[in-house]
């Protein structure tokens, strides 16, 4: 069989890869660049969203809570995958399914989980009285809450894009290492910084591109305290019905997050790797 | 300049060393020496316990029982990185994410060298094994030979008390590989190093090696300098391993030892003691001429080789390799009759 | 410091530390199976004896019920779909080269990049417009296409791992290029197959975002129901109707493990990474 009709096999899918997602998707970036009286091409839209105050500032803050999740998800992230890849098959077994599990169970179920240990009157704060504490943190509808959920819901892929980087390391360079004479500070600063480092550029932006999306959590846990700009979203197509401005911060937030993967690609593949 | 490379002054000794994996025994109790300057070559098939031993010399496996002393010092018990070895691997293990200058220097830095002996250590390091130029190269740039040089280069530069080197050219093709120990006998002489050398192509192990060790099971059959090893072998196992063998059959009686082939009896010369006589291929002669009073056999199988045809002549149930350079006189035709000459004397080989 | 003395207390640190972090991942779930047995309706610490109330509450929920049923209907037609889809697509996609084979990556796994928040707003944007919101067909499709990248690149990865000489041997021995697909390459890749099917499964059963914009009162999937349980009432029956969820994922967990192994699903093969 020839390759072009080998590849042909994969026609359906492209088809309705385009017509049901790139396409959707360009139209509605597409219709964002519409007036509200339906004037084509115009910037309406987004200078309205330029000196909303809010708009301006919910996304800066969901950037900023972006960035300390993604910060967060990597140096706790970091310890586990080294235990990962260093440890016996009992430690991979116990974190594989610690970090597969919640994967496999929805977003929704998490999240109420964390309702029930960090809200008011909740599992931690009962643990908190056992203690003794008599004024316990509040741990929900506030930043902590969401920065903990959101940290719980995307650590796990952290972890398993550090230790794919991880194990791609050459464990004889250890030896080699060693052999030399270096210590354990000196081997982690001169062998496993720089090559885990790609994992690490891509788990950070893979993670800071989920925060930007994310609204279960930031609005469950959050509740009003704390918005972000896919609630900003979902509340003006749900709660205001201006599909049009939605459509606009949709369109922000999909550039931002694009631009951050661009710039991976070029960035994240240092001179000496040729795979 | 030679003095900067001097390395070894130390020996190796190793006594009564044990390992075992789980139920598998890798290593039986080897006791054994590497002289000050000497080049030993760890022979034999996979698994017979030789990159173990290797290994628990560098320090990256503790042996179960036994002692690992470097001249005086028992090292059995120190860390790997106070050992002050160096190694080569078959896999080169240079870090790819630093240039050739840095990879060579990375044992340098590790010991608090300062920086001005570094550069000019390095520099004589990769003067020795000729890759002056490529300091600023990535590994990948670079080839296998390359990359092997660089990696030996690395193990020498901080003037290691041993020098282990683990199959090191395993990776490479064929005509590389010859060339590649030429270059490394010649690199470990200028040095004066002490190497423990692990391999189990026997062409390289008696290229290389100032003794040779045949190892199977986890235990050392054999050692020696190679051509003691090769023309007196002790075992059946040895003769094979190291070079092809015909094995033959002795008899004893009336204070003679005769070789047996096929119906024939010939009275032999030998050495060492055993049940097997050891006729290696290029010793046994094929006469083409009639008569004479010759075992004669039939030939069953002519193989050119370039610098010699290997032929495989039958008498008596036996098979008998033959190797015949070229130009020793016209090739024998398939189904031909020849003669067998045996040399005067043989080794006798333990079963 | 004694080298073996510091490697021994970093071993323990190191166990000390995956311990903690085991436990914060695994306590929401933990959790709100604890609450699912809980006698009482509020948050009680130590607990005080057990009950199944809530399994019975939620056996006479009609909603969640039906939400239940409706979520597993249509994770079994789409795992199906998006698997022929998969499968064809990774077979062709082996057979391009260059530009048409990045391009062809990297629309495959778009939906991974494109935050399902705004996959929401477009395809409801869509649907709207062709009267495809709150069917069934609507979702069963915005499904298939949220977990087509799961089970491509699953797909993917056994493709690219098969042994080819296998099927070059059935083409010397005379077989037809449909029989050498049939009888070898699918064959061969069965664990691909298998495990992206049993991720698919628990994605759409799961799916919660894009469902949220395209699901309407006639066709709410289990996890837009729990959602909206959760809004209305505070008791813990939605905890019995989680705790369901959890246990599918947990048998999906160990299913995809024993088949083909967890690690080697979910830790990308260098040949299968995402190309951006």
């Amino acid at each position: 069989m020839t390759a072009r009709r080998a590849m042909l096999a994969a026609t359906p899918a492209v088809a309705l890869l385009l017509v049901l997602f790139a396409a959707p998707v360009a139209g509605m970036v597409v219709g964002s660049f519409r007036a509200r009286d339906g004037a084509f091409p115009s910037l309406e839209l987004y200078q309205l969203l330029a000196t909303q105050d809010l708009f301006v500032r919910v996304f800066a803050e969901t950037i900023a809570l972006g960035l300390a999740v993604t910060a967060i998800c990597l140096v706790l992230g970091l310890p586990l995958a080294w235990a990962y890849v260093r440890g016996g098959a009992a430690t991979r077994n116990v974190l594989l399914f610690a970090v597969a599990a919640p994967l496999l169970i929805s977003m929704v179920v998490r999240v109420y989980g964390w309702t029930i240990l960090l809200g008011p009157g909740g599992l931690l704060d009962h643990v908190f009285e056992a203690f003794g504490v008599l004024d316990p943190p509040r741990l929900m509808y506030n930043m902590t809450g969401v920065i903990i959920g959101m940290v719980h819901v995307f650590l796990p892929f952290m972890v398993l894009t550090l230790v794919s980087s991880l194990v791609r390391i050459d464990l004889r360079l250890y030896e080699s290492a060693a052999i030399l004479g270096a210590g354990w500070w000196r081997t982690h600063r001169t062998v496993t910084v720089p090559l885990i480092r790609p994992g690490i550029v891509a788990g950070s932006v893979l993670v800071f591109a989920l925060t930007q999306g994310a609204f279960v959590t930031p609005l469950v846990l959050g509740g009003t305290a704390v918005k972000v700009t896919a609630t900003l979203v979902y509340t003006d197509i749900f709660v205001l019905f201006d599909w049009p401005r939605a459509t606009a911060m949709a369109t922000v937030l999909l550039v931002a997050v694009l631009g951050i993967v661009v710039v991976q690609s070029r960035v994240g593949r240092p001179a000496w790797m040729t795979r | 300049m030679a003095e900067h490379h001097q390395v070894g002054g130390t020996g190796l000794r190793l006594e009564g060393v044990r390992k075992r994996f789980g139920g598998q025994v890798a290593v039986a109790g080897v006791t054994l020496e590497v002289r000050p300057g000497e080049t030993l070559v760890l022979l034999g098939p996979s698994g017979c316990g030789k990159t173990t031993l290797l290994r628990i010399v560098a320090g990256l496996e503790r042996p179960d029982a036994g002692q690992v002393l470097f001249g005086e010092r028992d090292v059995t018990g120190v860390p790997v990185r106070q050992r002050g070895v160096g190694m080569v691997f078959q896999s080169y293990a240079l870090f790819p994410h630093l240039t050739v200058a840095d990879n060579v220097a990375y044992g340098l830095r590790a010991r608090g060298v300062a920086e001005a002996d570094v550069t000019r250590r390095v520099a004589d390091a990769l003067a020795l094994v000729d890759l002056v130029g490529r300091e600023r190269h990535y590994p990948a740039q670079l080839s296998g030979g390359q990359q092997q040089r660089v990696a030996i280069a690395r193990a020498l530069v901080v003037r290691p008390a041993l020098l282990l080197l683990d199959e090191p050219f395993g990776a490479l093709d064929l005509k590389l590989r010859r060339r590649m120990q030429l270059e490394l006998r010649g690199v470990l002489r200028r040095a004066g190093a002490t190497a423990l050398h692990v391999t189990h192509d026997q062409e390289e192990a008696l290229a290389l090696a100032d003794r040779v060790a045949v190892m199977r099971d986890g235990r050392v059959e054999q050692i020696g300098a190679g051509e003691e090893v090769y023309a007196r072998p002790r075992t059946a196992f040895v003769a094979s391993f190291l070079g092809e063998a015909n094995l033959l059959p002795v008899e004893t009686g009336s204070g003679a030892v005769r070789v047996v082939l096929g119906d024939a009896r010939v009275p032999m010369r030998t050495t060492g003691s055993g049940t097997l006589a050891c006729l290696r291929p290029e010793h046994l002669r094929l006469s083409d001429e009639a008569g004479g009073a010759q075992p004669r056999g039939t030939v069953r199988s002519a193989v050119f080789l370039g610098e010699a045809t290997v032929y495989e002549v039958a008498l008596g149930g036996v098979t008998l390799k033959a190797r015949v350079p070229a130009g020793a006189g016209d090739p024998l035709v398939v189904g031909r009759e020849v003669g067998i000459l045996l040399p005067e004397q043989l080794p006798l080989v333990e079963a | 410091m004694d080298d073996a003395l510091s490697a021994r207390l970093r071993a323990a640190a190191s166990a000390v530390y995956v311990a903690l972090a085991v436990v914060f991942l695994v306590a929401p779930l933990v959790v709100v199976v604890y609450t699912a047995f809980s006698p009482v309706v509020y948050t009680q610490f130590p607990p005080r004896g057990a009950s199944l109330q809530w399994f019975e509450s939620l056996w006479r929920s009609p909603q969640l019920l039906s939400a239940l049923a409706r979520s597993i209907g249509i994770a079994v037609v789409v795992v199906p779909v998006t698997g022929v889809l998969a499968v064809a697509a990774a077979l062709g996609l082996e057979a391009a080269r260059g530009r048409e084979r990045s391009a062809g990556e990297m629309l495959f796994q778009s939906p991974l990049i494109v935050p399902q928040l705004i996959f929401g707003v477009a395809l409801l944007q869509l649907y709207a417009a062709i009267q495809l919101a709150d069917t069934l067909p609507g979702v069963v499709l915005a499904h298939i296409i949220v977990g087509f990248p799961f089970f491509f690149r699953a797909v993917q990865v056994s493709l690219a791992g098969r042994d080819r000489a296998l099927e070059d041997a059935a083409e010397s021995l005379g077989a037809s290029p449909l029989r050498v697909l049939l009888t070898v390459t699918l064959p061969g890749i069965r664990a691909g197959v298998v495990s992206g099917a049993v991720f698919t499964f628990v994605d759409s059963f799961d799916q919660f975002t894009v469902s949220l914009f395209v699901v309407g009162s006639h066709t709410e999937t289990l996890p837009v129901a729990i959602y909206n349980y959760l809004f209305l009432n505070s008791d813990p029956t939605v905890a019995a109707i989680s705790t369901v969820v959890v246990a599918i994922g947990a048998v999906a967990a160990i299913v995809a493990h024993r088949l083909v192994g967890l690690d080697r699903l979910l830790i990308t093969d260098r040949r299968a990474a995402v190309a951006a």
